[in-house]
């Protein structure tokens, strides 16, 4: 399931992180990627603990944290800590790629599993060409592109690439969702009855119905996820 | 805000008033996010804490596990008549499954009923048991084609249904599975299993001939993954609608525990035990003296009549004991071992009925309809059966599927072990130290005079006793070679060795001519090693269609009877091949299933024991060819159907054999048409109303005598009425509706009639 979150930073969290990062200590992408997708990365990346990472790190974590939309569709236990990484002018793109199962933070000694995938577009497309997030998933291949502070969840066992960037530079955060429920198929009918209920809530108010299809929702949860 | 770097998620209250909620979502917030934040004490959980706790049982995720059971359905997509369990759809051969439900529905108490109601499946008489079925006119032989639960069941007992969840017939050559047998198919019985779920239910039936029966299933969880079951069964009649009285009953229980995990055990009992009665059977009759052999006709009596003693009966009992064991190494690779004792015996006492000479009848002309009277003199043979068997079995099925160089596998391997042990009686003469009895005649007017002889006066001695050690191994493979194409490829080796001791009696006349002075035992050895091979093609378009071809091999040693003589012992094994092509394929909505074939089975070279006579039938070479037709399901919410058709207008001997079976004949026992159709309907809630047809055409006796046994159709109804859903239901059911007059089980010398017209009502009770 492929699912955009709008407004997930706002224009004054975007133009500060815009700021920060133009001088921050930019690096090869190359150094955080698995074997296999090492052949395939070409872009620039972010050392997690510098000011601009950082902040952009933190905002987007709140901003998810709170967002009912992520909350319910990525069901999250644990979340891999938000990375920031641009494309542009030698480093223009990341080839198909699957993301490796298991991410390991040195820095805690922690495992999540990536479950989901998230990215979270820190530029408006105006400011680049070409660099849409290509992701295969049953239904199909798919570019997206979306405005600034506007985000993507996909599932983490897609097949993705970041298509070449051939003006400008494209910014953008991303981070990994250990999910509650592991299979991206439960995760979207989950997401899909929540969704139909809330509405169903929204034009009738809760009644025994709503209450028993909560209770359904429940179970189906209770069944599903491991905590 | 140090080592931030992996969040557990502590999210913020977050409530209506949020503002990229409240944006994205309206005032109402979906439970995910709810529930989420609401973890971390945050008021925003705000209705639903009870009712979910009280609903947090209604979702059983186990019970997918377990096979569906044979009381739900007529229409069966799983089995393990392929050894391992396997989709019906995988299985490149006819395959025909009559569930518990379809055996509750028409009323099914004996296997033989059960049969009677699948195609191709027809009845030599002679013994009064079940060991004389033909499957494609090819015998089911005492030793190769009848399993319970896979594992092969001796014949010459009266099987009851009421531990049976469905019975299987697979069609058509399969030693690769089986080994030794199966050339025309085999029989798959099975038993019921225990479930994980507390059930019981009460049948009693009553009807006529005084018959009543009870049936008890009760099931019991006894644990998360362990449930016990036990089955009871008491029946008595005056008759079956034949002639033969009913008194029998059973016990079955088993213990089933780890279901579902990856050691799972069942440790089961079996008992049956029946006194019945036996219509040994009626002479045929020609319109006049003159008139030709191919006018022989059935007797103009009701189907009731017996003209037995009173002191005949035919016994018989089966206990064993079976432990399987099911180890998973993983959900998709599993090894299933069944070890079962069991003890087998009949006690047949009766005697075939024939006219005396015209110079013994009151009017001094041969039997005929014209000169038939109530007058007409009938004299009552001797024929005993008396044996029993021990056996030891066990066996080790592991199935696995897997993938390797880029194709897809399902591995069937398994190895078996067997002995086998038999013992047969006859009744000493008084010359040997026994009795001679001496059976008064009857006359037509008088059945069930009531005479008697005293059948416990005899002295029994052992016949012969054979012992036979068999082994097997088997592999199968089917490879999904390409989308939509698998390929079946089978093969297994069998060992048998068999000693076989045949003992002679001072005065001895029953064999040897008489000519015996002293006691003597005359032993016969036989080993016999066997290939057997199977091969396949599946094409499946869809998930609905599976399109098949095959071509496997059996073969039959001369010790399947269980006896060797010098003219047997060192025969070969007759050898056996099916070819057929054939579909299976489901309506859209996957309730209703036709399954199609188009069929040849050959036997080679074919050898027979007549078992009265004990004559070698050999009749070389024959062949049978046809189409079958399986359908089962609904075709409405409300219209279930279940139907067993074959068509095998090729028959044929295609080398002459000794006796009766001549070259170019059709084989005895071969109706053209053969079949049965079964439908119920829901008129209301509470009623539901059913009937059927069950069909042959006609069919010579064994080794072709010269006559037709006349094609026969009978028709059953059904209506049932739920008083209490799940709860109390009462059946009635009228079997042979027009009390239609047919042979159902042929011999050349006489016939067993089909039942008459009865009436059963059953009520049950579940709980």
């Amino acid at each position: 399931m492929l699912l955009q979150i709008p407004d997930v930073l706002s224009p004054e969290q975007l133009a500060t992180a815009r700021d920060l990062l133009r001088d921050a200590p930019w690096q090869s992408g190359a150094h955080s990627a698995g074997r296999q997708a090492i052949q395939a990365k070409n872009n620039q990346q972010l050392p997690h603990d510098c000011e601009a990472a950082r902040f952009v790190s933190e905002a987007v974590v709140r901003a998810v944290e709170t967002s009912a939309l992520f909350l319910t569709a990525a069901l999250p236990k644990r979340i891999f800590a938000p990375r920031v990484n641009r494309y542009g002018g030698d480093t223009p793109c990341y080839g198909e790629h699957v993301d490796n199962a298991i991410r390991f933070d040195p820095g805690t000694g922690e495992r999540v599993r990536t479950d989901v995938s998230c990215t979270v577009f820190l530029n408006d497309p105006a400011d680049y060409d070409g660099g849409e997030l290509q992701v295969r998933d049953t239904y199909g291949s798919r570019g997206v592109k979306l405005p600034a502070g506007h985000a993507i969840l996909y599932p983490g066992t897609s097949v993705h690439q970041v298509r070449p960037v051939t003006r400008g530079w494209r910014l953008a955060c991303f981070f990994w969702i250990e999910s509650l429920v592991r299979s991206d198929e439960q995760r979207r009918l989950l997401f899909d009855f929540d969704m139909a209920l809330m509405r169903l809530r929204e034009a009738q108010g809760d009644n025994a119905d709503t209450v028993a299809l909560s209770g359904t929702y429940h179970n189906l949860l209770r069944m599903w996820a491991n905590t | 805000m140090k080592n931030r770097h992996i969040h557990p998620i502590v999210p913020a209250a977050i409530g209506t008033t949020d503002r990229k909620a409240a944006r994205s979502q309206g005032a109402v917030l979906p439970l995910g996010a709810m529930m989420l934040a609401a973890s971390m004490g945050s008021a925003a959980q705000t209705q639903d804490t009870t009712a979910d706790d009280q609903k947090l049982g209604t979702v059983v995720v186990r019970e997918q596990r377990e096979a569906p059971s044979g009381k739900e359905t007529l229409r069966v997509t799983e089995t393990r008549i392929g050894k391992g369990q396997q989709e019906l759809r995988d299985i490149p051969q006819s395959v025909t499954v009559v569930t518990e439900k379809l055996m509750d529905e028409r009323d099914l108490d004996t296997v033989k009923e059960v049969l009677k109601n699948t195609a191709g499946i027809t009845f030599q008489a002679a013994e009064g048991g079940e060991e004389d079925i033909r499957l494609r006119g090819f015998p089911l032989a005492q030793s190769g084609d009848l399993y319970v639960d896979g594992v092969r069941d001796p014949a010459f007992y009266d099987r009851d249904t009421f531990n049976m969840d469905r019975v299987e017939v697979l069609r058509g050559s399969a030693s690769m599975l089986f080994g030794r047998g199966s050339t025309g198919g085999a029989v798959n019985q099975v038993n019921k299993s225990p479930r994980l779920i507390d059930e019981n239910q009460v049948d009693v039936t009553l009807g006529s001939h005084d018959y009543r029966r009870v049936v008890a299933d009760l099931n019991r969880k006894t644990g998360d993954n362990a449930a016990f079951r036990i089955n009871l069964m008491h029946t008595r009649a005056d008759s079956n609608g034949a002639g033969a009285s009913v008194d029998k009953q059973g016990v079955a229980g088993a213990f089933h525990w780890g279901i579902g995990t990856r050691d799972e055990f069942q440790l089961g009992f079996y008992h049956l035990d029946t006194n019945n009665g036996i219509n040994y059977g009626i002479p045929w009759i020609r319109p006049s003296a003159d008139s030709p052999v191919a006018d022989t006709r059935l007797m103009p009596l009701d189907p009731d009549t017996n003209y037995g003693l009173a002191s005949d009966y035919n016994d018989s009992g089966a206990t064993y004991f079976t432990g399987t064991h099911i180890h998973r190494f993983s959900t998709r690779t599993e090894l299933r071992t069944t070890v079962r004792k069991g003890h087998y015996d009949r006690d047949l006492r009766s005697g075939a009925i024939r006219f005396v000479a015209a110079a013994d009848q009151p009017d001094g002309q041969a039997v005929s309809l014209e000169t038939l009277s109530d007058a007409t003199v009938l004299r009552r043979g001797t024929n005993l059966k008396t044996q029993d068997l021990e056996t030891l079995q066990a066996q080790s099925d592991l199935s696995s599927s897997f993938e390797a160089a880029g194709l897809k596998h399902a591995v069937l391997a398994g190895v078996d072990v067997a002995r086998e042990e038999k013992q047969v009686f006859f009744a000493l003469n008084a010359a040997q130290g026994g009795v001679d009895l001496t059976k008064p005649n009857t006359t037509v007017g008088t059945p069930s005079d009531g005479a008697s002889v005293d059948e416990d006066s005899r002295v029994l001695g052992v016949r012969s006793d054979f012992t036979a050690d068999t082994f097997g191994v088997y592999a199968q493979d089917l490879v999904t070679v390409a989308e939509h194409w698998k390929l079946l490829a089978g093969v297994r080796y069998d060992g048998m060795r068999g000693e076989y001791n045949s003992y002679s009696y001072t005065g001895d006349a029953i064999r040897g001519g008489g000519a015996v002075t002293e006691d003597s035992t005359a032993t016969y050895n036989q080993s016999v090693y066997k290939w057997s091979h199977r091969v396949g093609a599946l094409y499946q378009p869809t998930p609905r269609h599976s399109f098949h071809a095959s071509w496997g091999t059996s073969f039959n040693t001369s010790g399947d009877t269980y006896s060797y003589s010098a003219a047997t012992v060192d025969t070969p094994p007759e050898k056996s091949q099916n070819v057929e092509i054939g579909a299976r394929i489901d309506t859209a909505d996957r309730r209703f299933t036709h399954r199609f074939a188009v069929f040849r089975s050959t036997k080679l070279n074919e050898r027979n024991t007549d078992p009265l006579l004990d004559i070698a039938v050999l009749t070389g070479k024959r062949h049978a060819a046809g189409f079958e037709w399986d359908f089962s399901g609904y075709l409405t919410a409300r219209w279930e159907i279940f139907g067993s058709y074959m068509w095998m207008p090729l028959a044929k001997i295609d080398k002459g054999g000794q006796s009766g079976e001549d070259e170019g004949e059709r084989p005895s026992l071969t109706p053209k048409h053969s079949g049965t159709v079964w439908s119920t309907y829901l008129l209301t809630d509470e009623l539901r109303a059913g009937g059927g047809v069950n069909f042959r055409s006609r069919q010579q006796p064994n080794r072709n005598p010269g006559w037709y046994a006349p094609g026969y159709a009978t028709v059953d109804l059904m209506a049932e009425y739920t008083f209490v859903p799940d709860r109390f239901i009462v059946k009635a059911n009228v079997t042979n509706l027009f009390d239609k007059l047919y042979a159902d089980q042929l011999y050349p010398g006489h016939y067993i009639p089909g039942a008459g017209r009865t009436f059963q009502v059953t009520a049950t009770l579940k709980f």
